[in-house]
């Protein structure tokens, strides 16, 4: 299986803080992969730089074989987002915000009605979105994502601010996405508890570095190896960053 | 992608957001008190002006020197908060649009907005002329292909000044300096207009531009000349500057 | 303590920055003008005080309104953004003493640029007009009667202000309001009486009899006011409002 985002060495330093550090992910054609970090990691850094909303220090990615610099607008229009919390025109309705994407993107009209309904919204289409609830606006977000099934996801933290029933609707989304629109989704979050129920591999990021990648059998039996706990995943994840941690002496 | 693709998405973002409010109640406050005052213009002997013309003059002075350009400040800060207020922006941003074009589809907007306003600032000046004369019993109305004439020129003469304006609200990200400086700016149009270098100041094009017209129509008013050349070229270059500016800049501090 | 808690809810929202540069701007004003064209202040006679005032006041004040305008959109704004307003209200704190401590912070920073523009004027005086006795009392009058006049404008700029959510809105009333003020100018004596328009009067331009009376109508025009914020700012009001 070919990788549809390479990175090689990716960096991204504001001043003297690195965000991200050297960076190798490889993330599968057709997989959910999980971004896994606390608050904090440079998991958004990372996918701002995949959008080319923030320009990497050093370093280089692909994405479906491409470079972004040369194919940036090509690219674009084959990724859909949701980074850090949902973008949206306040005055305008959610099926109002959509046809601006729609349209940007060049897809037929009926791709509004679809993302809609992906996402359960249809009935508040027509409600201004400064009037969604917190979990309102996520979903949107999640549709603009959505729109026009595009070849790759790169979902930040999108189950932030719905309720428990909705993140259960969401999380089912995300898994059937490849089978169901044939893509690529990269989902991050700081919860493995999350993570382990929708991707097949996940790259857990510290501190901007990347401290484990691969599918979470992998994880399991390399955590069990270095003496982690192994019985509870989330465990095992805050065991592996609580040692890193210690290892650049942030903690005692 | 098309431009009027651009121009559409462009349209539909700034729906219900009481911009046209905004459009048209500058239009009506410039000339409900000129209609009440039409009177006044009786008076106007040392200068030279007939009353009509005097009508005309006094209400588009107030659109020209101050309100139009307070407005343009206005509409532009509206623009972006539009674009910042839900991060709308960052969502374009990760779309295939290039960032300049949407920076001059954006300006092309504000254009056409300005456009309105002297569109709307015309037909008030019909209503209040006819209001006026039958207030008043003397016919204030002028020729309207005139009035045409001068509100085009006056909207041709604010495109300098709305470039101005549109890099300022594009580079200063809080939306209150952006604001605070362009109507800083505007204030001391009065004093610079007096000067001889006034058309490196595009603030004061359309005060300028008033004036001109002003001078010609009374008889006790030397008319102040235009240096066509020096101005053609320092108006293009101060709307490239900005424009260029607006579109390097365009998006670089919403991330 | 009050004063001290709005002080410091100020800090980094660009009000300080505002005044400075309103202050620093303003004060520019007839420096630039002075200097841009001398000979035609310089060859005027009278004392220097009235033909700078008449030459600047006009448009010096209409940036200190202006700014008067930002400043109350900024003051709310930083209650609204955050919903720091709501917490306020859930808070044992007054929403009234609250409020006149807003009213008495922007006319202070107002104050403190009128000053700033008296100060400017008697240093272009001392650089253009040597020979001639320095302004003192007719400049620092003017700045004093300006900053009392401010006053209602103040108070009418924040009910306004404090009573909208999006800032937007009382930054086009307010610069409606001052755009109003350039149409009425021409007007009666009374409309020149209005919160809007008192600001711009000057010392020189008016009788005494007209001057107590600019005196009076913004006494008055702050007890109306004062009392209207008084019934709107009471939380009762606010609730049944919302």
């Amino acid at each position: 299986m070919s990788n549809m985002i390479e990175t090689r060495d990716l960096t991204k330093a504001y001043g003297d803080f690195v965000a991200v550090s050297r960076l190798n992910l490889h993330i599968k054609r057709g997989s959910v992969y999980g971004f896994l970090g606390p608050n904090g990691a440079g998991k958004s850094t990372t996918m701002k730089m995949f959008l080319g909303l923030t320009a990497p220090s050093g370093g280089t990615f692909t994405i479906g074989g491409k470079s972004f610099l040369a194919n940036r607008k090509e690219l674009l229009g084959s990724i859909g987002s949701l980074i850090e919390s949902p973008s949206f025109y306040g005055n305008l309705t959610g099926e109002e915000n959509l046809d601006i994407i729609r349209r940007i993107l060049g897809l037929p009209a009926s791709s509004v009605d679809q993302a809609l309904e992906t996402v359960g919204l249809t009935e508040h289409r027509k409600k201004l979105t400064k009037k969604y609830s917190l979990g309102m606006k996520q979903r949107l977000g999640l549709a603009e994502a959505l729109i026009g099934r595009p070849p790759l996801l790169i979902l930040d933290e999108p189950t932030n601010g719905l309720d428990p029933v909705g993140i259960h609707e969401i999380r089912s989304l995300i898994r059937s996405l490849p089978q169901q629109y044939d893509c690529t989704v990269l989902v991050s979050s700081h919860l493995l508890s999350e993570i382990e129920l929708m991707a097949d591999d996940v790259g857990i990021l510290n501190r901007g570095r990347l401290l484990f990648e691969g599918p979470l059998e992998e994880l399991r039996g390399q955590a069990a190896q270095m003496g982690y706990p192994t019985d509870n995943l989330e465990d095992t994840f805050l065991a592996l960053v609580d040692d890193d941690n210690r290892k650049r002496g942030v903690l005692k | 992608m098309k431009w009027t693709t651009l121009f559409q998405v462009e349209l539909t973002k700034i729906r219900r957001s009481k911009i046209l409010l905004l459009l048209i109640l500058p239009a009506v406050i410039l000339w409900v008190p000129n209609v009440m005052n039409a009177s006044l213009n009786f008076q106007m002997d040392d200068i030279g002006i007939s009353p009509e013309n005097s009508f005309m003059i006094q209400g588009f002075m107030g659109l020209a020197w101050f309100l139009y350009p307070a407005f343009l400040v206005v509409l532009t800060v509206l623009l972006w908060q539009t674009e910042r207020s839900g991060r709308g922006i960052v969502k374009m941003l990760s779309l295939p649009a290039n960032t300049a074009a949407l920076s001059l589809t954006k300006f092309l907007l504000l254009l056409a907005l300005s456009a309105m306003q002297i569109f709307f600032s015309v037909v008030c000046y019909f209503a209040a002329a006819f209001a006026a004369s039958r207030l008043n019993d003397y016919n204030f109305m002028i020729s309207p292909l005139y009035v045409i004439r001068f509100a085009f020129l006056l909207w041709v003469t604010c495109i300098p000044m709305a470039a101005l304006f549109w890099m300022l609200a594009t580079c200063i990200h809080t939306s209150v300096f952006s604001a605070a400086a362009g109507l800083a700016l505007i204030v001391p149009s009065v004093l610079i207009i007096n000067t001889k270098v006034w058309f490196l100041y595009p603030v004061c094009y359309p005060f300028y531009y008033l004036v001109h017209e002003y001078s010609g129509m009374a008889a006790s008013m030397t008319t102040n000349e235009i240096p066509m050349v020096s101005w053609l070229l320092s108006a293009a270059a101060i709307t490239l500057i900005c424009l260029a500016v607006s579109c390097a800049r365009f998006g670089k501090k919403e991330i | 303590m009050t004063l001290a808690l709005e002080l410091k809810k100020l800090r980094r929202t660009g009000f300080f920055p505002i005044f400075l540069g309103c202050a620093f701007f303003a004060a520019l004003i007839p420096a630039v003008n002075t200097g841009a064209r001398p000979e035609t202040f310089t060859a005027l006679p009278g004392s220097p005080g009235s033909i700078l005032l008449d030459a600047n006041w006009e448009i010096m004040t209409m940036l200190y309104v202006l700014f008067s305008v930002m400043g109350a959109c900024v003051i709310y704004h930083t209650e609204y953004s955050g919903r720091a307003l709501l917490k306020m209200a859930s808070l044992p704190v007054s929403g009234i003493s609250m409020f006149f401590a807003k009213c008495l912070l922007l006319e202070l920073f107002g104050a403190a640029s009128i000053l700033t523009g008296c100060l400017s004027f008697l240093a272009v005086s001392l650089c253009w007009f040597p020979e001639r006795t320095l302004p003192v009392k007719e400049i620092l009058l003017q700045g004093g009667f300006s900053m009392v006049l401010m006053l209602p404008f103040v108070v009418l700029m924040l009910l306004i202000a404090s009573w909208y959510s999006n800032m937007w809105t009382p930054l086009g009333v307010g610069v409606l309001l001052v755009f109003a003020e350039t149409i009425l100018r021409s007007g009666s004596f009374a409309l020149r009486l209005l919160p809007f328009s008192l600001p711009f009067q000057t010392l020189s331009a008016l009788s005494g009899s007209e001057i107590r009376i600019c005196l009076g109508a913004a006494a008055g025009e702050l007890l109306i006011l004062g009392l209207a914020a008084w019934i709107l700012q009471s939380p009762r009001v606010r609730r049944i409002a919302e």
